[in-house]
């Protein structure tokens, strides 16, 4: 069966294209694992994981027409359908249902009419309540319906109805939302910086505290700062997976759940602190402490981390890379986190070693690509990751000597000559203005090259007559 | 005859007397004494010298000095205007020769200070001695000994300086001009400040430009094109031995040079020069100097395209490039006099490659090497030896014990205590000491220019000034105490600073 959707006309295309497919069957049951999820990103994860994953795809595109049509969203079903035809043409859910998609666009098109109707007349009475929340209105119908450029901007124009600062955050919060689904990872950082320089009262500012620390880490791993990422998610409040709705979202559940945000945090952690803080700031923790309790298997591979188990730690993860691989959020991310948190652990591993044999290192870190452990070596020692230098001869891995005192010593003397030269450039200058000698235009331009020549005139002609030799009187 | 005699010997006093004698009473000695020497008619001293050849045995060079100039100049005199030829006595080795020669080394060099021209003229006629009868080998040791005799800085560039340099270079005897060259140049013949302290000629003056004057008679007129002239062929000689860094400073004089938004043909060929062998030096194109003029820049890049390519490409570490290049170009390298340059650096290219390789490895087995070079074992081996050799490459090659493996090239780090390069204790403490005498001369240097720009007219009305606006009494004539305020100035901070903190502290 997965060798046939393999061979299907959309996974053959994808493969040309060089994107990922995943062809390992994932640790997580399809269908516990996506009910954890509502709204959009159910459909966005179900999509993801049907266009990766040639063991699951079926599944999920079942569900996810099944989500659609609940939906308002014709384009997304359109185009669900359309993938679906391609993996399994004769499949009867992969007939679009012309009639409901026409039905549902009438009524679309009369919500929207109406919407807009409503709001021009609030406009008219001048009553701001009224106004910001017909927009508001107007924001979620396109934001069911997938136009997530027009929500964006019917959200936005809330903004001069809003009375309180707790309005602005509602405000702010859709628009993160509607931000993160267009995956626009920048505006979510402005909105997230807005909402904080509020001055909301203490018990919303508990409530969304935790949401903006989730969303900016997100956003920051989304662009590939890991370490900013971490820092964010391990900020995160566990009142976060109790938290009820906040501006009528309940994002635990619409967004990322707390099993994403363990994972999250926990793998940028792992790719960009060392171990101290990773045994403060992550398994010290108290607050981060809930979070991965429900991702035990990320717990275990910081604490191996930090116990330097880097073979173990690796494998852990390792056995985690399908899923991670399935997920929406993460599925770019994996390969640059796993290869910084290898990198990392050689350096760790090698850090308290004078020398290690490379067949050590081979076996403490056997990659499954096939690439030789030396080769990984010189790239990390040529763009400077790790400081050591190979012997090829005896085969081992050499930290690099460190003689203190010579080093104090070249390096002053190396930086008394380079201040020599300089100075030496300068005072000369400083001397040839001091004594008028300067260059000038146009009338000297040229008189350096005949000059030059001059010099080498042939030798036995001598200097010009002797009279030249006279006694100066006076 | 005896009038004559008695008139020489009467300066200097003896020895008991010239120890008690004040500068300034020197000085007005010395003066009376050259007009009683400039009243003898001319004919008289080539005469009296001619007929019984007595003078110059009666005088001592070394005490006497000014009346031997004298005698010697107007003996030359009346030889050339017997005949324009140089007379067969006057050549090297001959007894008119070793006369020149013998004064030339022991004269008094203060006596000198105060015969500038005849001393030019002098240095001038060995130079066309040497000239004519084509002896190089005689006549270049000679005037060096000389230039060194008189001013043993040779700091203040002189018309001697670039004659004798351009002697060297033309009969290629490049390591003679090195004692000349290895000089800092610390000023040029200027017009004397008036009022300035300490002004007359015999006193002790830490640099020579106090008495090598635009009027002491010591130069020949110096002009830009002179001092650029000067040290291009300064550099042309320090590439001629190899010594590139030294070649770089000259060049990068001749680039900083003072222009206003042009450049001349000596910076053309300067910039050509400099870009290769920065290229050599670093590896990569080297950055220019701060001070040079932006717009003379941008006209010298302009013109120098070809080298400026070549210096990519070998950055690029792109062999075949660079040799199909350097082929396409042999004309125009040839035109430049540049051949030689651009043959070190396609020699050069393989040398970096092996010095990037020594920052990933510790050691390698030569045929790896051999590989990534693109040379045969062989090859590879005889090159990376002459690299060890030279000091270029801090390592060694091993041999192992068993037969049939292969040899293994080792590098070592700059720290590293058994490596060929290893410097041990003393050698280091050698090069600190070295280091910090070279910049203690520096900072009497710069003292010497502080002093000389606080005596220009610029600086005592921008005093003036600045003393006007703060509302206080001081006039303009007080040199002394605006000095002091200007204190913070070069020598404190700069010098200071290398002096004090980073070499010092690291000596202890």
């Amino acid at each position: 069966m997965a060798n046939n959707i393999e061979q299907s006309v959309y996974f053959q295309r994808r493969k040309n294209a060089g994107a990922l497919i995943v062809r390992d069957a994932p640790k997580f049951d399809l269908e516990s694992y996506i009910s954890n999820y509502e709204d959009r990103t159910r459909l966005d994860r179900l999509i993801t994981i049907g266009c990766t994953s040639t063991y699951l795809s079926i599944d999920a595109f079942h569900a996810a027409i099944a989500e659609a049509k609940q939906g308002k969203d014709t384009d997304i079903y359109m185009s669900i359908v359309g993938c679906l035809q391609q993996i399994v043409p004769e499949d009867p859910l992969s007939m679009p249902d012309l009639g409901w998609v026409e039905q549902r666009m009438k009524q679309i098109k009369a919500e929207t009419d109406r919407l807009e109707h409503e709001l021009k007349q609030y406009k008219n009475n001048l009553i701001k309540e009224s106004i910001r929340m017909g927009n508001e209105d107007l924001g979620a119908h396109y934001q069911s319906i997938g136009d997530f450029n027009a929500a964006y901007k019917a959200y936005y124009k809330m903004r001069d109805y809003c009375t309180s600062p707790k309005h602005i955050a509602d405000m702010s919060l859709k628009l993160i939302l509607c931000s993160i689904h267009q995956r626009a990872w920048t505006t979510v950082q402005t909105h997230v910086l807005k909402i904080q320089s509020q001055s909301l009262k203490a018990e919303d500012k508990a409530k969304i505290d935790p949401i903006l620390s989730a969303c900016l880490g997100l956003a920051y791993m989304a662009t590939g700062h890991y370490r900013e990422a971490a820092t964010a998610f391990l900020q995160t409040k566990p009142e976060f997976m109790t938290g009820g709705p906040a501006a009528g979202v309940t994002w635990q559940r619409a967004l990322l759940t707390g099993n994403d945000i363990a994972v999250y945090g926990g793998l940028c952690a792992l790719a960009s602190m060392d171990r101290a803080e990773l045994q403060n700031q992550v398994l010290g923790s108290s607050s981060f402490r809930n979070f991965l309790e429900l991702e035990p298997h990320i717990r275990r591979a910081v604490s191996l981390f930090c116990s330097s188990k880097y073979s173990a730690c690796l494998e852990t993860l390792e056995s985690y890379r399908t899923d991670y691989l399935l997920d929406v959020y993460l599925q770019g991310h994996v390969a640059p986190i796993y290869g910084a948190v290898r990198r990392k652990s050689i350096v760790q591993y090698f850090i308290p070693f004078a020398c290690v044999t490379l067949e050590e290192m081979g076996k403490a870190f056997s990659s499954g690509s096939g690439v030789p452990i030396e080769e990984e070596l010189v790239d990390m020692i040529q763009n400077g990751t790790l400081n050591a230098r190979i012997d090829l001869v005896n085969r081992l891995l050499l930290s690099p000597p460190s003689h203190p005192r010579q080093d104090v010593h070249d390096s002053a003397l190396k930086m008394a000559a380079s201040y020599e030269h300089n100075l030496r450039l300068r005072l000369l200058r400083l001397n040839m203005l001091n004594a008028g000698l300067e260059l000038r235009a146009p009338k000297n331009t040229n008189a350096g090259a005949p000059q030059m020549h001059g010099g080498m005139e042939g030798y036995e002609e001598g200097m010009a007559g002797g009279s030249r030799l006279r006694m100066s009187r006076g | 005859m005896a009038d004559v005699a008695s008139a020489l010997l009467s300066f200097p006093p003896d020895a008991q007397a010239l120890s008690s004698l004040q500068h300034v009473e020197y000085d007005r000695q010395i003066r009376s004494y050259i007009n009683v020497l400039q009243s003898i008619p001319l004919a008289t001293l080539a005469k009296a010298a001619g007929i019984q050849n007595d003078l110059l045995e009666l005088l001592d060079p070394s005490i006497n000095s000014l009346a031997y100039i004298y005698v010697l100049t107007a003996q030359i005199h009346a030889s050339s205007v017997k005949s324009t030829k140089i007379p067969d006595a006057h050549r090297p080795d001959g007894p008119f020769w070793l006369k020149l020669s013998d004064f030339l080394v022991t004269c008094d060099p203060i006596q000198m200070r105060y015969a500038g021209e005849l001393w030019r003229r002098l240095l001038e006629y060995i130079e066309r001695i040497t000239r004519f009868f084509r002896a190089p080998l005689a006549g270049i040791p000679l005037i060096c000994a000389a230039l060194l005799r008189l001013d043993p800085m040779t700091g203040t560039l002189t018309s001697n300086h670039l004659n004798y340099i351009r002697l060297c270079l033309e009969a290629r005897m490049y390591r003679h001009a090195l004692p000349i060259l290895d000089n800092p140049i610390s000023g040029f013949p200027t017009a004397p400040v008036s009022g300035a302290t300490n002004a007359v000629p015999c006193a002790d003056h830490s640099v020579s430009s106090a008495w090598i004057t635009s009027r002491s008679g010591h130069s020949d007129k110096i002009e830009i094109s002179h001092v650029q002239e000067y040290f291009l062929l300064g550099a042309m000689i320090y590439l001629g031995l190899e010594k590139y860094p030294q070649a770089r400073l000259f060049l990068e004089h001749v680039l900083t040079s003072p222009a206003q938004g042009v450049a001349s043909g000596m910076m053309v060929e300067a910039y050509r020069k400099w870009l290769l062998v920065g290229c050599l030096i670093e590896g990569k194109t080297p950055e220019s100097p701060r001070t040079v003029n932006s717009s003379a820049l941008k006209v010298l890049r302009s013109t120098s395209k070809p080298y400026e390519t070549v210096v990519e490409i070998f950055q690029n570490r792109d062999m075949p490039r660079l040799q199909a290049d350097v082929d396409a170009g042999a004309e125009l390298w040839r035109n430049d006099g540049n051949l030689g340059l651009i043959r070190t650096l396609l020699r050069a290219l393989p040398r970096f490659y092996i010095l990037n390789l020594s920052k990933t490895y510790a050691a390698i087995p030569l045929p790896s090497v051999a590989r990534l070079l693109n040379l045969t074992p062989s090859d590879a081996h005889a090159y990376i030896e002459s690299l060890i050799a030279s000091g270029h490459l801090n390592g060694r090659i091993d041999y192992p014990i068993a037969p049939d493996a292969p040899a293994v090239l080792r590098f070592f780090d700059a720290g590293a205590p058994d490596g060929p390069l290893a410097r041990n204790e003393s050698q280091q403490l050698a090069a600190l000491v070295a280091q910090m005498a070279r910049t203690n001369e520096l900072a009497e240097m710069v003292k010497a220019a502080d002093l000389r720009l606080r005596l220009t007219r610029e600086y005592v009305e921008y005093n003036r000034r600045r003393k006007g606006k703060k509302g206080g009494v001081g006039g303009g004539g007080d040199v002394g105490g605006d000095a002091e305020m200007a204190d913070p100035g070069l020598a404190d901070v700069d010098v200071g600073d290398i002096g004090d903190e980073d070499l010092m502290g690291d000596l202890h």
